[in-house]
């Protein structure tokens, strides 16, 4: 019998159903392999208490009859921007140190009535600002397949605790690719679901209209277990829809109706590694043997859309981050005990000791945007360009059914390999332009590429009309079916 | 005219200084230079059609939202001043403004 931390969700409710294990004998499988692999770096706080006391409290339910759900005893890993009871939440961030939330996130506080255990909080480039967790301030996680490599970010720490087995499942967010790229780098399922889809209340913002909350997984059968969890109307997000939530488990059960898939061709255009070009085809090739119709069309505006997502992006993190104001909480100057500082020093010093270099440059970045007589070139112009996004996904999903896609259009590169802001920012240019349209996109581990003898994930992403996760889900695990990828593990030959 | 003209030093400063951010005449520096590499990429949004678009702020066409103005169990005194760095009874303590 292989180690109880490899189970998938499906694995594991089988198992704790079936009184094979104990929910306790799971956690402490994975806790102790966080503990193994702390070089990996997946966790800025591990809640090892706290996990085996609701462990024990959840296999006490399942003895009496009394379980919350399916989930109820399945262990699982959180990107530390969701605000936690009792459990420090730093979003990755100094500003946020010593920050001992007094609630609950919405998907925490669901994920806790389901009965799931909380394992502990993933490292994330702060703020989600940043696509390789070197934006940490606790330390960039490893990617498992080559450590020399990052995982991808910003849910960097979720995605490594996934792809190394330190965890049954895991949560991430995605503003701009930070649930999809860290999947594709490391062999592992994420959803980004449509916008509203998952309450945000509770997690650190960072740009308002473009965060999304979503499941980090093994296999696409357990995103959709975790999304029938989470998902759903919440009064505390006004933004949250009040779409119902359908069976997305049972959709992964079925063969999904041929469909007509889109490959867009400013996905594949100059820039893009040609390795994964030949994973993407590959991976089209096996779709339309499968029954599917694979059709190549143009959505022009895409490939501009990168600079839509950053300069709402900037502008949102600005306003969001001005919360920070070392007199609520979070890090300040009044802690250390300074006198004669005024109420400007108070601000200005405490947000410049609190925030890394990368935070602080999108905070300048987005108070320019937003400011008197630029605000129109930008800011104004941005959004317009967003409707123009909006309207180019709409006719597209008029010609196809989903979109396929390549999350990323570079292997996970090596740490240091993108020092230069701009660089960072182009990486994200397969990701950017889903957000501001609010679609859902589901990234799924389509094949590998070697280089210098290491073989390197390479995730795809099939891109859906608002609300359509269904869709998503069903050909992402009926993709599952036919490609054994995503089984892969790192240290395994293949 | 340019209506994205390159930044200078003293906008940097200026911005700094809405942002709330104490910068170093070093890093105003680094940020001179970063700041404009990056807003280059601005340009691209000239090259999509935007005549007659109107914005979008929100994706899912929610307008207004309201909801029932009813007391709730919300989060106590405790809790509230639980993680700030300096409070007296109900208040946060600031320095001195007037």
């Amino acid at each position: 019998m292989s180690a109880l931390n490899t189970l998938t969700v499906t694995e594991a409710i089988k198992q704790l159903d079936a009184r094979e294990i104990t929910s306790f004998e799971l956690t402490k499988a994975c806790l102790d392999e966080i503990e193994r692999r702390s070089d990996l770096n997946a966790f800025i706080t591990v809640a090892r208490d706290e996990a085996l006391a609701a462990a024990e409290a959840s296999d006490a339910r399942r003895l009496s009859g009394q379980s919350l759900s399916p989930l109820d005893g399945v262990p699982y890993a959180i990107k530390d921007s969701y605000a936690t009871r009792g459990v420090r939440t730093t979003a990755g961030s100094k500003m946020l140190d010593d920050f001992i939330p007094p609630y609950d996130a919405e998907v925490v506080a669901r994920l806790r009535a389901h009965g799931a255990v909380l394992l502990g909080k993933t490292v994330m480039d702060q703020f989600g600002h940043g696509s390789s967790t070197e934006n940490c301030a606790f330390g960039p996680s490893k990617n498992p397949w080559d450590l020399d490599r990052v995982p991808g970010g910003s849910s960097g720490g979720s995605a490594v605790a996934v792809a190394a087995d330190l965890c049954i499942f895991a949560i991430g967010e995605d503003t701009g690719g930070s649930i999809r790229q860290p999947a594709s780098f490391t062999n592992t399922v994420g959803l980004k679901v449509t916008y509203g889809r998952v309450s945000r209340y509770g997690s650190v913002s960072y740009a308002s209209s473009l965060d999304t909350m979503g499941p980090m997984t093994k296999t696409v059968a357990d995103a959709a277990l975790v999304l029938e969890a989470i998902a759903g109307y919440d009064e505390k997000d006004a933004t949250s829809s009040r779409q119902p939530i359908e069976d997305y488990a049972a959709v992964c059960q079925s063969e999904p109706q041929p469909l007509t898939i889109g490959l867009p061709q400013e996905f594949l255009a100059e820039g893009v590694d040609e390795r994964i070009v030949a994973v993407i085809k590959a991976m089209a090739d096996k779709l339309r043997a499968a029954g599917h119709t694979i059709k190549e069309i143009s959505i022009p505006v895409l490939e501009h859309a990168i600079a839509c997502y950053y300069i709402i992006a900037w502008a949102e993190t600005s306003s969001n981050l001005a919360r920070y104001d070392g007199i609520h909480y979070g890090h300040s100057i009044l802690k250390e005990g300074q006198t004669g500082a005024s109420l400007y020093d108070v601000y200005a010093q405490s947000r410049a000791a609190g925030f890394s270099a990368e935070t602080k440059r999108r905070i300048m970045l987005g108070s320019y945007v937003l400011s008197a007589g630029y605000y129109d070139a930008y800011y104004r112009k941005a959004l317009k360009v967003r409707t123009a996004i909006v309207r180019g996904f709409d006719t597209a999903f008029k010609e196809v059914d989903v979109l396929l896609a390549p999350v990323s259009p570079v292997l996970p590169f090596k740490f240091g390999d993108k020092g230069e802001p701009l660089a960072m920012y182009m990486a994200d240019i397969h990701t950017t332009p889903i957000n501001p349209a609010g679609v859902p996109s589901l990234a799924l581990p389509a094949g590998f590429v070697t280089e210098n003898g290491v073989d390197l994930p390479v995730g795809m992403q099939l891109v859906g009309p608002q609300f359509a996760e269904t869709k998503l889900l069903a050909l992402g695990a009926q993709w599952q079916r036919l490609d054994s990828t995503h089984t892969r593990k790192p240290g395994e030959s293949s | 005219m340019n209506d994205r003209p390159a930044l200078n030093l003293n906008d940097v400063s200026h911005i700094a200084k809405l942002a709330r951010l104490a910068l170093t005449s070093d890093e105003e520096q680094r940020f001179l230079g970063e700041l404009n590499s990056v807003l280059s990429m601005a340009e691209a949004l000239d090259r999509v059609d935007i005549t007659d678009l109107p914005e979008t702020h929100n994706v899912t066409g929610l307008t207004n939202v309201w909801r029932e103005d009813l007391a709730t169990d919300t989060l106590i005194e405790e809790d509230v001043f639980s993680n700030a760095p300096r409070h007296a009874a109900a208040h946060f303590t600031i320095p001195k403004t007037l």
